[in-house]
């Protein structure tokens, strides 16, 4: 068992490496933001953290990612950057194909929705936000 | 609402804890004129812009006490009004654009003014500051040295429905 767990942590580990190498040829600070970082997640309220979990697990699957993350592995991410990083880099690669655009502004779309649950809605922003959902194609 | 609690528009409640001002999307609590909304498909949350013809002018609060500005401001908060990378939203607690009280309002120093229309003029030229570049760090450190501070002196109000208009 502890053989296992070595493994197990070991193949984490080195995913972890793996997936630093090449985040660091893609720059998640600049826009489209295809995706929250883990400091965007992280710091969510729970509600907020639930909505998009769910929305990103939906959206990811239709990437074609070779390791697609299920609800699990998804929760454990939201506790540890380094798993975030993992799904965020796989995320943004697969998002430089043409073929996933659609999936990846939903996914954009999503990261969006989830902040506007808990933004401070003034009254001008409540207007706007009404005035887009009136006329919105989505 | 009783027991320091927070109705939010999505008919949430939520406890405030120390929070004396009002939340933003990323669940922090907002400082007056340091915490800025702005268009979230552009920046990220936590991203700072620095203005530095803000720097060291000197800001009133809603209810006393006072802080100088550390020239940097934080996003923290977005709204549907705020669209593309020019625009933002200043939090200015609970006074208006119009209240003799807001640094920021119409009626705040001409050098202060955040409401102008218009051309946009040297007192509001900024830059953006990513997370993970060079000088973040330096410039989170001045942003919450200025919230510290200004948290021992203040004593907010928390923002209303009605008083933003």
């Amino acid at each position: 068992m502890n053989v296992l767990k070595l493994l197990f942590l070991s193949t984490l580990f080195l995913g972890g490496l793996l997936a630093k190498a090449e985040s660091s040829s893609i720059n998640f600070q600049e826009p489209p933001f295809w995706m929250m970082t883990y400091d965007e997640f992280h710091q969510l309220q729970d509600f907020q953290k639930d909505f998009y979990s769910r929305q990103l697990l939906l959206e990811v699957k239709k990437l074609g990612l070779l390791n697609s993350p299920k609800e699990a592995q998804m929760k454990e991410a939201g506790e540890w950057a380094e798993s975030w990083l993992q799904i965020q880099t796989s995320v943004y690669r697969a998002c430089q194909s043409q073929d996933n655009l659609k999936t990846c502004k939903k996914l954009a779309s999503a990261r969006l929705k989830t902040f506007e649950l808990a933004e401070n809605q003034k009254w001008e922003n409540r207007k706007a936000r009404a005035s887009h959902s009136e006329t919105s194609s989505d | 609402m009783p027991g320091n609690k927070l109705l939010t528009y999505q008919g949430k409640t939520r406890d405030m804890g120390t929070c004396k001002t009002a939340f933003g999307a990323r669940g922090t609590c907002l400082t007056p004129y340091i915490s800025i909304a702005a268009d979230l498909s552009v920046y990220r949350l936590g991203d700072i812009i620095e203005m530095p013809a803000m720097k060291g002018k000197k800001i009133r609060l809603p209810d006393g006490g006072s802080f100088l500005h550390p020239g940097y401001f934080i996003v923290e908060d977005s709204g549907g009004a705020i669209r593309g990378k020019n625009r933002f939203d200043f939090f200015t607690g609970a006074h208006g654009m119009r209240n003799s009280k807001n640094a920021f309002g119409t009626q705040g120093d001409p050098d202060m003014q955040m409401v102008t229309s218009g051309d946009c003029n040297a007192n509001k030229t900024f830059s953006v500051i990513r997370q993970g570049t060079p000088n973040y760090e330096q410039s989170l450190a001045s942003i919450d040295n200025t919230r510290d501070y200004a948290a021992s002196q203040q004593r907010y109000v928390i923002a209303s429905p009605l008083g933003d208009r």
